[in-house]
């Protein structure tokens, strides 16, 4: 096996779950987030010689990904995903109390405007640093911070308003 | 650190180091990181979806299938499984050299010969049946500044070749009535004979359609309605 292909063979097994669960937050679609990722790495492949460094892996598929996305909406192919209309993941083997914890966190997360959504998806589903998501999303780092602390201030309001009545229900 | 470049940065992240350590003397500031990090692995599991099984497999195996598509030398090595012989390979030197000789050579080979010398050349190729992605055909197309909306098929075949020493593409397609080539040579220094219209031999029949900007190529078994074919293709093809 080439160097090559050992060094894109590590990069899909490192990074594709991570990958593919940043892209179903994108589109909430299980089918695109797979068609997603399997175009992102197709087109890293094949501009892997670009990539000096392996540390800057994560950004670098980060932006492909991002653009394909992109290019996803410009071909008008697939329907905006809307929020009344989201899928929302079934987590099976939780109980159904965390079950409906969970879909309203995401349902929460889903009404953030996406300027303070994608800061947060990168950060907490991809693990990036701020330097990466300023990097990925080309803005400067302080504007990144504040908008991850809006989006977690949100949030956390969002959901104390909401928490209530369903810890309420269950008792 | 005041209290509010304490609360903004740690909304910001929970993991920041700096203001961890700053909240350790402080158990009222350490209560709200603990709660910021729970917070934060609520989030974590609220988004965590299952991955598809065998998914880092398919990624590779497209990769795989890309590769075989466009490098050249690869195609090659698919011959020889295929039909587990080296005449396979012996017969293409042979047609190589005969065409390399046919091209260097300044005999006026009429280009609808040359076509069919092309598709003979490469016969084997009319055999595959993986598809190739529209999209795989367009980002090679569009080196010629083109794009298909669509083809009336299935596409199996597509590599840039040299027509009569023009780089042009090389597409097979599966129609309705077996595997279809389509030859797109772009117009601009085009050295064979330019002339529009039918050719044939006992296997294949084949037209040419030649375009302001590039000459289109249809090569079939005969007795498939070329012209149909040629429309639809022809109208297919944009010029961007």
């Amino acid at each position: 096996m080439t160097m090559k292909k050992k060094r894109y063979e590590a990069l899909v097994q490192v990074y594709h779950s991570e990958l593919y669960r940043f892209a179903y937050w994108l589109c909430h679609d299980p089918t695109i987030a797979e068609d997603l990722v399997q175009e992102t790495f197709l087109r890293a492949w094949r501009s892997l010689e670009s990539l000096q460094d392996d540390k800057a892996a994560k950004p670098w598929l980060l932006t492909i990904l991002r653009r394909e996305n992109a290019r996803r909406f410009e071909r008008k192919q697939f329907d905006y995903a809307d929020v009344e209309n989201d899928t929302l993941e079934d987590n099976k083997s939780v109980t159904l109390d965390d079950e409906m914890e969970q879909t309203v966190i995401q349902r929460q997360i889903n009404k953030l405007s996406s300027e303070y959504r994608e800061p947060l998806l990168l950060q907490v589903v991809m693990g990036c640093s701020g330097e990466e998501i300023a990097d990925i999303l080309e803005l400067n780092k302080n504007t990144v911070m504040t908008r991850l602390y809006r989006a977690r201030n949100q949030l956390k309001e969002a959901l104390t308003d909401n928490h209530e009545p369903i810890k309420g229900a269950s008792n | 650190m005041d209290e509010l470049e304490f609360r903004r940065r740690l909304f910001a992240d929970p993991n920041d180091t700096e203001v961890i350590d700053h909240a350790i003397e402080n158990p009222e500031q350490q209560g709200l990181v603990n709660e910021l990090q729970d917070f934060d692995a609520q989030l974590k599991s609220a988004l965590h979806v299952e991955v598809p099984t065998g998914l880092a497999d398919r990624i590779l195996q497209q990769q795989y299938k890309d590769e075989t598509s466009t490098a050249s030398n690869v195609v090659d090595i698919a011959w020889y499984r295929r039909y587990n012989a080296p005449f396979a390979t012996a017969a293409s030197m042979v047609l190589a050299v005969g065409i390399y000789f046919m091209s260097a050579t300044s005999s006026p080979l009429q280009a609808g010969e040359h076509a069919l010398e092309h598709v003979y050349y490469e016969v084997n190729a009319l055999e595959r049946s993986q598809e190739v992605a529209l999209q795989v055909v367009n980002e090679k197309l569009a080196m010629f500044g083109a794009q298909f909306d669509s083809l009336p098929g299935k596409v199996t075949y597509a590599t840039f070749c040299n027509f009569k020493g023009q780089k042009s593409l090389h597409l097979i397609f599966q129609s309705e009535h077996g595997p279809m080539t389509v030859f797109i040579v772009p117009a601009q220094n085009n050295d064979y004979q330019q002339e529009d219209g039918h050719f044939s031999d006992e296997r294949f029949a084949g037209v040419i359609a030649n375009g302001q900007k590039a000459d289109t190529i249809l090569v079939a078994n005969i007795g498939t309605p070329m012209e149909d074919y040629q429309t639809e293709i022809n109208g297919a093809l944009r010029w961007l």
